[in-house]
C-alpha cells in the first residue's frame, strides 16, 4: 500500500498533472461562480477535451473543476446572491448580508478558507477510508453487489425527488434505456430493431451531455444578457483571511467538515443538505447564534466547509464501490470508463496505482484551488460579466462536439439531442433528471448482478435476505424510501397548511 | 401540474405496454432457475405500469382538487432553439463543423439577446474555427469536414 501511496504522490506531483489540476481548479472556480451554470455542465463542456489525454492528466483536471466549481459557487452567493451552484444556496444566507455591509471581501475569504479546510478533511477521510472499504467491499457477492447497487438507486431517488413517484419513475425510465442493446450476462440483442447502432446501447457520455446541456441552454433562454457586472462594496481586502476571523470560523469550519464528508459518503445527498445541515448545526453551538441570517462569518464557514468536505466524501463510494455520490462523481465514472477504468473495489487491486494518483490528485486540487482562489479573486469576480450570448452558443457547440469526438459518429449528436429533449420533458414534469442519470450508470450492473446472484441460487430470492450484507443494503434500501415517503407526507401536510 | 401529469402518465403507460409487447418477443430462460434477456425488462416494465398508475392517480387527484389549469406551451425562443439544433444536425455532416456552426453559432447568439453586428460576426465565425483547430490540431480529434472540403471549402 504505502508504495502505492508513494507512486500516486510522484504521478500526482508531476508538472504536467500540477498543471492540469490548476488549470482544472481555475475552470472550475469559473464555472462554479457563473450562475446559469453548473459544476456538472463544467465537466461536460471539459470532457471531449479530457479524450486525448491520458487517464491521470484526464482526472487531475476533472477533479480540479470539481473542487473549483464548489468554492466557486460561493462567490456569486455572496456577492449577488445567486448561488453559482446549488451547494452554495445556504452560503448566500449570511454572505450576501456581509456583501451588503461591505464586507465581501472578508466574506470571501472566509469562504475559499473555509472550502479549504473542509476539502483537506475530506481528503482525510478519503485516504484513511476509502482502501478499507474497497477491502471489505472485495467480500462482496453477487447478491451483496446487487443490494448495495439497489439500495444506491434508491437512495438517490428518495433525496432527488420532491415527489417519490417522479423520482422512482425517472430510475425506472433510466433502466429502460439501459436494457436497449445486448444483455449483459448472454449478450442477446435486445430492443435494437436491427440497428447496429444499437447494439451496443446508448452510451452513457451522450445521455449525460443532453441530459444537463440542452436543458440548460433553454433555461438560459430566459435570461438573457450579461450575468452580472458589479463593484464590490468595501473592496476586497487582503490578500488572506484574518486570524480573528479564523479563530471565529474554527467551531463552524470544524462541523462542517465533519458533516460535510460523512454525508459526501452516502450516495445521492450531496452538497446542498449537507450545507444546509451543517448551517443549522453550527447555529446551534455558536455563541453568536443570534447573528446568523443577518452577516455572520461563522455561517458562510459552516456551508462551504460542508459542501467542499462533501468533494471527498463522494469520491469515496465512487472509487471503492463503483456507486455514485452525486451527480459529478457519476459523471467522474464515465469519464473514467473511456479510459477503460472502472470504478470498484478492484480499482485498488488491479490499478492501486492509479487509484492513489486519483486521491492525491485531490489533494493538490484543494491546494491549488485555495491558492488560485485567494490570489485570482479580483479577476474572478470580473468573469461574472462574461456575456450569456457567447458563452450559451459555445456550450451548445461544445456539447455537440463532445458527443461526436466519443467514436466520431453522428449517431452520438443524434442521441445526445434525443437525451435532452427527454432533458426538457422531464424538466417540465418537474421529474428530477438524477435518478435517470444514476441508473444509466447502475442499470448495468443491477442487471447483471440480479441475474448472477439468482443463477447462483437457481431462481431462489431468498439467497438476498440470507446474505448478512444483502440484508444490510436491503434495509437501508427500505429505510431510505420509508423516509422519502414520510418526508412527502409531510411536505404534504405543510404545503396544505400554508394554502 | 395536473394535467401534465395526467400527460405524462398516459404518455408512459403507452410506452409500458408498447415496451411489453417487444419485451414478449425476447429469447425465455435457458435453464430452470436462470433468468433469461427478458427477465430484467419485464422487472422493469412491471415497475414502469405501476408508477405510471400511481402518477395517472396522483394526476387526477391533483385536477379534482385544484381544477384544470391551461397548459402553457413552449415560447417561441425555445422552440426556435429546438428547431435550429434540429437543422444544424441536419446539415452538420454535408456542411462540416465550420461552415454549418457559424450559421447556428449567430442564430443563438442572436436569440440569447446579442444586437452587436461586429460582436456577432466575429464570434460566430471565431469560436468554431478556434475548436476546429483545438479538437483537430491540439487534441488530434478530427471533427467533421462534410463534403464541402472536397471542393477546397
Amino acid at each position: 500500500m504505502s508504495s502505492a501511496v508513494l507512486h500516486g504522490f510522484l504521478a500526482a506531483s508531476l508538472p504536467i498533472n500540477l498543471l492540469a489540476t490548476a488549470v482544472g481548479a481555475t475552470l472550475g472556480l469559473v464555472v462554479g461562480m457563473l450562475p446559469g451554470l453548473t459544476i456538472s455542465s463544467g465537466i461536460i463542456i471539459i470532457l471531449p477535451l479530457t479524450f486525448a489525454l491520458s487517464p491521470t492528466l484526464a482526472i487531475a483536471l476533472l477533479l480540479g473543476l470539481y473542487v473549483g466549481g464548489m468554492t466557486g459557487g460561493s462567490f456569486s452567493a455572496i456577492l449577488l446572491n445567486i448561488p453559482g451552484t446549488p451547494s452554495a444556496a445556504a452560503t448566500a444566507i449570511d454572505g450576501y448580508p456581509m456583501c451588503e455591509r461591505g464586507e465581501a471581501g472578508r466574506a470571501l475569504h472566509g469562504a475559499i478558507f473555509a472550502s479549504f479546510v473542509g476539502g483537506m478533511a475530506s481528503f482525510l477521510c478519503l485516504l484513511l477510508i476509502a482502501p478499507h472499504l474497497a477491502q471489505v467491499a472485495l467480500k462482496f457477492r453477487a447478491p451483496d453487489l446487487f443490494s448495495l447497487v439497489f439500495f444506491g438507486l434508491t437512495t438517490v431517488c428518495s433525496f432527488a425527488a420532491k415527489s417519490l413517484v417522479k423520482g422512482l419513475l425517472s430510475a425506472v425510465i433510466g433502466l429502460l434505456i439501459i436494457t436497449v442493446g445486448q444483455d449483459p450476462i448472454m449478450g442477446t440483442a435486445r430492443f435494437t430493431f436491427g440497428n447496429v447502432y444499437l447494439l451496443s446501447g446508448f452510451n452513457f457520455l451522450t445521455a449525460l451531455v443532453g441530459l444537463f446541456a440542452i436543458p440548460q441552454l433553454i433555461i438560459n433562454l430566459h435570461d438573457t444578457g450579461r450575468v452580472a457586472a458589479q463593484k464590490v462594496k468595501g473592496g476586497l481586502g487582503s490578500f488572506f483571511p484574518k486570524w480573528g476571523d479564523i479563530k471565529r470560523m474554527r467551531r463552524s469550519i470544524g462541523i462542517g467538515s465533519l458533516i460535510g464528508s460523512s454525508i459526501g459518503i452516502l450516495p445521492g445527498v450531496g452538497g446542498p443538505i449537507a450545507a444546509f445541515i451543517s448551517y443549522d448545526y453550527a447555529k446551534k453551538v455558536n455563541p453568536n447564534a443570534k447573528e446568523f441570517g443577518k452577516g455572520a462569518i461563522e455561517g458562510v464557514a459552516a456551508c462551504e466547509s460542508a459542501n467542499n468536505a462533501v468533494t471527498g466524501g463522494a469520491l469515496i463510494p465512487m472509487m471503492t464501490l463503483g456507486i455514485p455520490g452525486d451527480p459529478v462523481t457519476a459523471i467522474l465514472i464515465g469519464a473514467l470508463l473511456v479510459h477503460g477504468l472502472a470504478p470498484g473495489p478492484l480499482l485498488f487491486m488491479e490499478h492501486a496505482n492509479f487509484a492513489y494518483t486519483v486521491i492525491i490528485a485531490f489533494l493538490w486540487a484543494n491546494i491549488f484551488n485555495f491558492f488560485i482562489a485567494l490570489g485570482g479573486l479580483r479577476f474572478l469576480i470580473k468573469l461574472l460579466a462574461t456575456p450569456k450570448p457567447l458563452l450559451m452558443p459555445t456550450i451548445a457547440l461544445l456539447s455537440v462536439v463532445g458527443a461526436y469526438a466519443l467514436q466520431n459518429s453522428f449517431y452520438d449528436v443524434f442521441s445526445m439531442f434525443f437525451f435532452g429533449v427527454i432533458g426538457l420533458l422531464m424538466r417540465w414534469l418537474k421529474m428530477p433528471v438524477v435518478p435517470l442519470l444514476l441508473a444509466l450508470v447502475l442499470g448495468h450492473q443491477l442487471e447483471k448482478y440480479l441475474r448472477l446472484a439468482l443463477t447462483e441460487s437457481q431462481g431462489h430470492v431468498a439467497i438476498f435476505v440470507t446474505s448478512p450484507f444483502s440484508l444490510l443494503f436491503l434495509c437501508l434500501a427500505a429505510v431510505s424510501i420509508a423516509w422519502s415517503l414520510y418526508a412527502e407526507r409531510k411536505k404534504g401536510r405543510l404545503d396544505a397548511d400554508g394554502s | 401540474m395536473g394535467r401534465k401529469n395526467i400527460i405524462a402518465a398516459l404518455v408512459l403507460l403507452g410506452i409500458g405496454i408498447g415496451y411489453g409487447i417487444l419485451t414478449s418477443r425476447l429469447p425465455g430462460s435457458t435453464a430452470r432457475g436462470v433468468p433469461g434477456p427478458a427477465f430484467f425488462p419485464w422487472l422493469v416494465d412491471i415497475c414502469l405500469l405501476v408508477l405510471s398508475a400511481a402518477l395517472l392517480v396522483q394526476g387526477i387527484i391533483l385536477v379534482r382538487r385544484e381544477g384544470a389549469v391551461r397548459l402553457q406551451l413552449p415560447s417561441w425562443r425555445v422552440a426556435t432553439t429546438l428547431i435550429l439544433f434540429v437543422i444544424y444536425m441536419a446539415v452538420l455532416p454535408f456542411l462540416g463543423f465550420i461552415w454549418a456552426s457559424i450559421p447556428f453559432f449567430a442564430a443563438l447568439m442572436m436569440l440569447y439577446g446579442a444586437r452587436r453586428k461586429v460582436f456577432i460576426v466575429a464570434s460566430s465565425a471565431g469560436v468554431p474555427f478556434f475548436l476546429f483547430y483545438l479538437f483537430g490540431q491540439v487534441f488530434k480529434i478530427p471533427l467533421p469536414q462534410g463534403s464541402l472540403h472536397i471542393l477546397g471549402l
